[in-house]
């Protein structure tokens, strides 16, 4: 296969040597990487066809966050059904080389307990290394994962079962959570996935069912009492829906299933573990008359457990699971044939995940909506570096932190979303002056090398032997876009490269020095690049 | 009529020799004069989670209120940590201790048992069915003030007409060409600068056409447009007002800016969240008490800063419900009904608690135990948007609704 030199002789770059993504070093180490890491090869920079392709284009700006440099030409070589097929199965996929880097991220493995012990609330550093460290590993998983499909889906559950990493607590327990709830059941069965966030000491601070308790019974020195936030949520954002048809008294007689479920003490060796206690469970007979179910006396723990399970087969949330994996992968507006065959999908396959999203990908719905999505800005600023092939300098957590404050800048920092419903996933929320704007300038940021600890080579865009602007502008356009220019759009971008000549004109190093950056930006910037 | 497209198109072809616009001149115009189309800039404030009103404005009068809060009720006048008397059955919690002016100047009123006819106590659905105006509906897709936005609008609207401050705009702005905004001192294009002009020109031809997509970029960078001739890193506010350090406190503050700066603002929104008291949510001191007290001082801290432009400004808050009368076994409350909104403004009728109190006897309250709700909230905006700000057809703002009773709470 080429080294890394003699991919920058042959084309025709400069020897200036940068650090080179990592899906790329996989390549260099000789290791035995499978076929998908060898994306670089050096004739894919002379494409002579713009526009190739644009079923894998499709797929890509879909199922993963959008496409590096080259990914669309190996991909198609392995074929559309291949590439599905393997980014649903993300257990087949080596991310070695991601996870190695992620080792650094100590508190990424460690329990909650002695996160609590590591990092105590009033000492230095404090919590803040925790929310810096799973930040950092949500983006750099989000940008270099070969399993883009399971990071999606990662991402979906975290903003469907919604946590602020803010929240008293919860700083020291979202860690657990993210690993053991959501990174564990996102592909699998999602009345595992519930049960798993119900029982999730995060989700239990944050929506305070750790605090659920039997009217009248002590707990900690007050008097206590129901609480019903969790009970309300779980149905209405989880689970069935607010238009399922539960009343104020089925949200009470649910919340009456559920106390009890609480964590264990901060200064217990098991501290921020699940924990059910029975004097604290109203063991009490309980009626749902909307879900047809009646709980018997001294069900304990199996309340709750049967609850859930029952929410979760339930056809309303079949439905709105249905649909909103539709509007992911999708559009905002999905057919809503193809919702009621993903929500009997969801429903024959005992609420499984993967074969949910099977039935939506392979849809001819889904093959027909190519660009109808506007870009949420985690999917701009990844699509951003993915479509750079820009790599981040420097190992561990701090590496990453300037990107990470460049995510929080344009309003969508992982776990930060304060409410339970999560961050809008419809693009038409976000696409407002001071969005756009950030986006913007996240283009223009990342184009001229101005985020700290973010390199890219742009000389990669352009092909060896080209000197017209009409060319070069095309080439650089192809690479970002997959697609040809449009024309008014090219007329554009050529008047701004050739200052005003025409796109036969040549450019002096200097100058295109000075002006390529400029041109990635606006590529970067433009309509083109804010829809997928 | 004149589209805002045309507005749009005309500016950026205009972009780099921008004149004073037209719509300055149309708005001074109509400040100077004493038209039946002087309207006032309108200045809403959302508390994001359901504000426990029954401790914001606390009714010291009624016995049930201490009756059913035992931890959590706010003592009566004069004590420690007491509410601030207003009117002898009323009293603001002490943390508001900052608007005891305003109250006193008459320029501040509530509105108690305030609030919307649905029963819903979910957060999204409150809030949705108040943004759009339509409570128990959601078939509407824009906001009440994108509506009266539509209605009201000119050939020559500024993209700072109506303006947003968050990460997202505000449901109730939908369907108005509204702004969203988080810092106007970030608020330029940041490219490389011998490149700028160049890349700016370029970038705007690249935003040529039609769609929500390629609207939202012709507005922005008419708007960057707007925000570079203003200098906001050196803007000082009025009469030393003090506004808090946090982004309810910074989007007051800009607002104030831009309304100063006469860039044709007329209808600004700002968001201060954490009301979500459910546990530890504390009586006179603790977690309520301190939001509270961003609340009234960033609250105060504009009514200063606009003082002088008073007579053309009125601010209104509102929540998108109260919390239950009794406190719950967490040391917080939980979701309830009626609730307090303030209005403030130079035409307020001020220093009184509008509207009917409807008690807090177990036979009075609403529901599983909430403060009943006994003046419509769309009663209130309504008045504002008819009285104040010259649009008297109310039912294209609140579609659905046709029994307004207006409680007498501005002038007009």
């Amino acid at each position: 296969m080429v080294s890394r030199r003699q991919f920058l002789r042959n084309s025709g770059l400069a020897a200036v040597y940068l650090a080179l993504p990592a899906w790329l070093t996989a390549c260099s180490r000789g290791d035995a990487a499978p076929a998908a890491q060898r994306l670089v090869q050096p004739e894919v920079w002379d494409d002579p066809q713009p526009g190739a392709h644009p079923e894998i284009v499709h797929l890509l700006n879909r199922i993963t966050y959008g496409p590096r440099p080259g990914e669309v030409e190996q991909v198609a070589r392995s074929g559309w059904d291949a590439f599905l097929d393997r980014q649903l199965h993300p257990e087949r996929i080596d991310d070695s080389a991601l996870d190695d880097q992620l080792k650094e991220f100590k508190t990424l493995t460690m329990s909650s307990a002695d996160l609590f012990d590591a990092y105590p609330p009033k000492g230095m550093p404090g919590p803040r290394i925790i929310i810096q460290e799973l930040e950092a590993a949500a983006l750099l998983r989000a940008i270099y994962s070969e399993r883009q499909l399971f990071e999606i889906m990662v991402d979906f559950w975290s903003n469907h079962f919604n946590i602020f990493i803010g929240k008293n607590q919860v700083k020291w327990l979202k860690t657990a959570d993210d690993r053991d709830v959501i990174r564990t059941h996102a592909f699998g069965k999602f009345r595992d996935l519930l049960l798993a966030s119900a029982k999730s000491p995060a989700m239990l601070i944050y929506l305070d069912n750790a605090e659920n308790v039997k009217p009248g019974s002590r707990f900690g020195r007050k008097d206590s009492g129901l609480n019903e936030n969790y009970a309300r949520e779980v149905m209405e954002l989880h689970t069935v829906g607010v238009d399922a048809g539960y009343t104020q008294d089925d949200v009470t007689t649910v919340a009456r299933a559920l106390t009890g479920w609480t964590i264990t003490r901060r200064n217990a060796d098991d501290a921020g573990e699940f924990q059910f206690v029975p004097r604290l469970h109203d063991d009490g007979e309980k009626r749902i008359p909307f879900l047809d179910l009646t709980l018997p006396q001294g069900g304990g723990i199996t309340d709750g457990e049967t609850l859930l399970a029952r929410l979760a087969a339930h056809p309303g949330t079949a439905a709105r699971i249905a649909r909103k994996l539709c509007m992911a992968f999708v559009s905002d507006d999905p057919p809503p044939a193809l919702v009621a065959r993903a929500a009997q999908a969801y429903l024959d396959s005992d609420t499984d995940t993967r074969a949910t999203l099977d039935v939506i990908l392979r849809s001819d719905e889904f093959k027909a909506a190519a660009g109808q999505k506007i870009k949420l800005p985690l999917r701009a600023l990844v699509s951003k570096m993915r479509a750079l092939g820009a790599n981040i300098a420097g190992d561990g957590p701090k590496a990453a932190l300037p990107l990470v404050q460049q995510l929080r800048d344009i309003g969508q920092a992982f776990f930060a979303w304060q409410a339970p419903n999560g961050y809008p996933q419809v693009g038409a929320a976000w696409v407002n002056t001071g969005g756009m704007l950030g986006r913007w300038n996240l283009a223009f940021a990342l184009a001229e090398g101005r985020v700290r600890g973010v390199e890219r080579d742009l000389r990669h865009f352009v092909p060896s032997g080209v000197a017209a602007v009409g060319a070069l502008t095309d080439a650089v356009g192809t690479a970002l876009l997959h697609a040809p220019l449009p024309a008014p759009a090219r007329a554009a971008l050529v008047g701004y490269m050739s200052d005003g000549r025409d796109d036969q004109a040549t450019l002096d190093q200097p100058v295109l020095d000075r002006k390529l950056p400029e041109l990635v930006g606006l590529i970067l910037a433009s309509p083109a690049f804010q829809t997928h | 009529m004149a589209s805002r497209r045309s507005f749009l198109s005309g500016a950026i072809a205009t972009m780099a020799t921008l004149a004073e616009p037209r719509w300055l001149t149309q708005n001074s115009e109509l400040r100077t004069q004493n038209s039946p189309q002087a309207r006032d800039i309108l200045i809403c404030i959302f508390q994001r989670g359901g504000a426990d009103g029954l401790n914001v404005v606390v009714p010291h009068g009624d016995k049930d209120y201490y009756a059913h809060r035992s931890n959590l009720a706010i003592p009566q006048p004069g004590g420690r940590g007491a509410a601030i008397d207003l009117d002898g059955f009323f009293g603001l919690h002490p943390s508001l201790s900052a608007l005891k002016e305003i109250w006193d100047a008459r320029q501040l009123a509530v509105v108690h048992a305030c609030g919307s006819p649905d029963p819903t106590h979910s957060h999204f659905d409150a809030m949705d069915y108040m943004e759009r105006g339509t409570p128990g509906q959601k078939s509407v897709a824009t906001g009440w003030l994108g509506r009266h936005m539509a209605a009201t609008h000119d050939a020559n609207d500024s993209p700072f007409r109506a303006v947003g401050f968050g990460a997202l705009l505000q449901a109730s702005l939908r369907g108005g060409a509204a702004t969203a905004l988080t810092s106007l001192e970030t608020f330029k294009l940041q490219a490389k600068p011998l490149e700028l002009p160049k890349v700016k020109a370029a970038h705007g031809q690249l935003y040529r056409g039609s769609g929500m997509l390629v609207g939202a970029g012709q507005q922005t960078l008419a708007a960057l447009d707007i925000i570079q001739k203003l200098n906001p890193a050196q803007y000082q506010p009025s009469d030393g007002a003090q506004y808090p350090d946090s982004p309810y406190g910074k989007a007051l503050r800009q607002i104030a800016q831009l309304i100063k700066a006469d860039v044709g603002l007329q209808i600004a929104c700002a968001d201060i969240g954490d009301w979500d008291t459910h546990v530890n949510e504390g009586g006179a001191e603790g977690e309520m008490a301190a939001n509270l007290k961003e609340f009234g001082d960033g609250l105060r801290a504009l009514y200063t800063d606009l003082s002088a432009a008073l007579s053309r400004v009125t601010i209104v808050t509102m929540s998108e419900f109260g919390r239950r009368a009794a406190e719950n076994g967490g040391g917080g409350t939980d979701h309830g009904h009626g609730n307090a909104m303030f209005v403030l403004g130079g035409n307020v009728a001020g220093g009184k608690v509008h509207g009917e109190w409807p008690g807090l006897h177990p036979e009075q309250l609403y529901g599983p135990g909430d403060l009943q709700v006994t003046t419509d909230f769309r009663d209130v905006l309504g008045e504002i948007i008819a009285k104040r700000l010259g649009n008297a057809a109310l039912g294209d703002v609140f579609p659905g609704y046709a029994s307004f009773n207006f409680r007498g709470l501005v002038k007009g």
